[in-house]
């Protein structure tokens, strides 16, 4: 194994609707749970702070929010930003974060992310309507569900894939979801649930979707040659990715179903790592729909193109498979709370390479890998990690 | 939909020609005078070499069906459930994302030949797509 940058502590908040907590209480507990989860590390170790956080100025009346969070935890990091990048602002923030160690210029960062969408759920719909094009596609009605379901259509003609099979994504992960107590979306659902379940964007219906949840998540990187001061079990970041294609839906009708973007992007990773999808054990994969996590399971290379149904059907994506992805229940699931997605994919891949999923463990789980993407799948962030 | 939820434009923007043109029933984009780039949506300025010394053409307004999806949640402006496409121009166009009118559901193929066709919604002049 060779790595420059480690992870050493993770904190998770249960992600809901949650009426308890504040935003910046949210927040607070998702990094109090990452220095219970490292009894070594203290607040004056952390040098730099990335903030994920896509929505806070409409969600909860707040701009200026890394500024907040070093107040509220009491620390004066020397590099300090919010990353926005939509839906990946959280991988986005964990790349940085890494970036930032393997330039030397700090030696320990702790990326934050959090939304908390259900104080304002109106304006967290309205925010997601309006990551698309305001101009060119907003404005003509265009949704984040209606995006995936114009690829969902081509997906189906193209190669085949069924209305059944992308209902089979749905059960899995609320499978998964009912099995983990920090799942938003705990109750499981059969085959006539979702197929039955309203439309939202024909052919993809509720349960095909992931919802409008608040949650956060804490990620502790540090050097690598620093790791075992802070905890036994450090998780080694061995490649990362990230690539992007013009962000309106109609620039490129190829990558409507052909994600280009994603192949690069774990393609770098990969290569980085010194890995090939072969040797990952376990992922969590950008399930904001159904669909999504079809077509990642081909373009991240784990079976041949346009067969990603056919992967769901034979049980490949679920424990005792091939590759298990999402077994934490994923986005649609677990919930996807904007800025907090891609840092809480980290987590639950940590918690597989630990050994600590409990009933939904891989076993012997030693490579993990997790993608986040944002848009409509016009811009994505891959990372590798290994015990 | 009696007002776009969006600020788009105003005559003081660059591009405001492109709706005034919608105005006329024509489907207009910006070519690069340097380097003969035509581009979609338009611009003021070439993504290409970034002249911006550009002149207005206008598009094709037959072609393909590419994909489609009907939308049953967005934004309570738009008055869901309704129809949107990707229609490719023909002569190797560009792809445009529009709502579709005039057909429903069950009678859409993809593949099939579609149009562009003009409305206004209040005074803002949109394109719309239409089976032929």
């Amino acid at each position: 194994m060779t790595s420059d940058v480690a992870i050493v502590a993770i904190g998770l908040t249960k992600f809901g609707k949650r009426e308890d907590v504040s935003y910046r209480e949210l927040l607070g507990d998702s990094v109090r749970s990452a220095f219970l989860d490292s009894e070594e590390l203290a607040p004056q170790d952390i040098e730099g702070l990335y903030v994920a956080s896509a929505q806070p100025e409409s969600l909860v009346d707040q701009a200026h929010v890394a500024n907040l969070a070093t107040e509220y935890l009491g620390i004066y990091p020397k590099l300090v930003s919010r990353i926005e990048m939509a839906c990946s602002s959280g991988g986005v923030a964990i790349r940085n974060a890494m970036i930032a160690i393997k330039a030397g210029i700090v030696d320990t960062v702790l990326v934050i992310g959090v939304e908390k969408m259900n104080e304002n759920p109106g304006v967290a719909f309205r925010n997601l309507c309006i990551v698309p094009d305001v101009t060119w596609e907003s404005s003509h009605g265009m949704t984040a569900p209606g995006g995936f379901a114009l690829m969902a259509q081509l997906h189906m003609k193209k190669y085949g894939t069924t209305r059944e099979q992308m209902a089979m994504v749905g059960i899995k992960s609320k499978k998964f979801g009912s099995l983990n107590e920090y799942a938003h979306y705990r109750k499981p659902v059969t085959l006539e649930d979702v197929l039955n379940a309203r439309m939202i964007a024909y052919p993809l219906g509720l349960l095909d979707c992931s919802g409008i949840s608040d949650g956060a998540a804490a990620a502790i990187l540090t050097r690598a040659d620093l790791a075992k001061k802070y905890t036994d079990t450090p998780v080694w970041m061995l490649g990362s990715g990230q690539s992007l294609e013009p962000a309106m839906i109609s620039s490129n009708m190829h990558s409507l179903i052909e994600w280009d973007a994603l192949r690069k992007a774990a393609g770098t990773a990969y290569k980085i790592a010194g890995k090939t999808p072969h040797d990952i054990d376990v992922a969590e994969v950008h399930d904001c729909f159904s669909i999504s996590e079809i077509i990642e399971t081909e373009e991240l290379g784990f079976c041949k193109k346009g067969e990603g149904g056919k992967m769901i059907e034979e049980g490949q994506t679920d424990l005792g498979g091939t590759i298990p992805l999402n077994t934490s229940g994923g986005l649609m699931s677990k919930g996807h709370p904007i800025g907090a997605t891609g840092v809480t994919q980290v987590v639950d891949v940590i918690k597989q390479l630990r050994g600590e999923a409990d009933k939904r463990q891989v076993e012997g789980a030693e490579v993990g890998l997790t993608q986040n993407l944002s848009g409509f799948a016009t811009h994505h962030v891959v990372h590798i990690y290994s015990v | 939909m009696e007002k776009f939820p969006f600020y788009l434009w105003t005559e003081k923007t660059k591009i405001h020609q492109f709706w005034e043109n919608l105005k006329d029933n024509k489907l207009t984009t910006t070519r690069c005078l340097k380097c003969n780039e035509i581009f979609w949506p338009p611009r003021h300025m070439c993504p290409k070499c970034y002249e911006n010394d550009l002149e207005w053409i206008e598009l094709q307004q037959e072609g393909i069906l590419e994909t489609y999806t009907e939308i049953g949640v967005a934004l309570k402006e738009f008055n869901p459930p309704f129809l949107v496409g990707c229609i490719r121009l023909d002569n190797n166009g560009p792809m445009i994302f529009a709502r579709m009118r005039n057909c429903t559901r069950d009678e859409i193929i993809l593949g099939m030949r579609c149009k562009i066709d003009f409305d206004f919604v209040g005074e803002t002049p949109i394109y719309v797509i239409e089976p032929l």
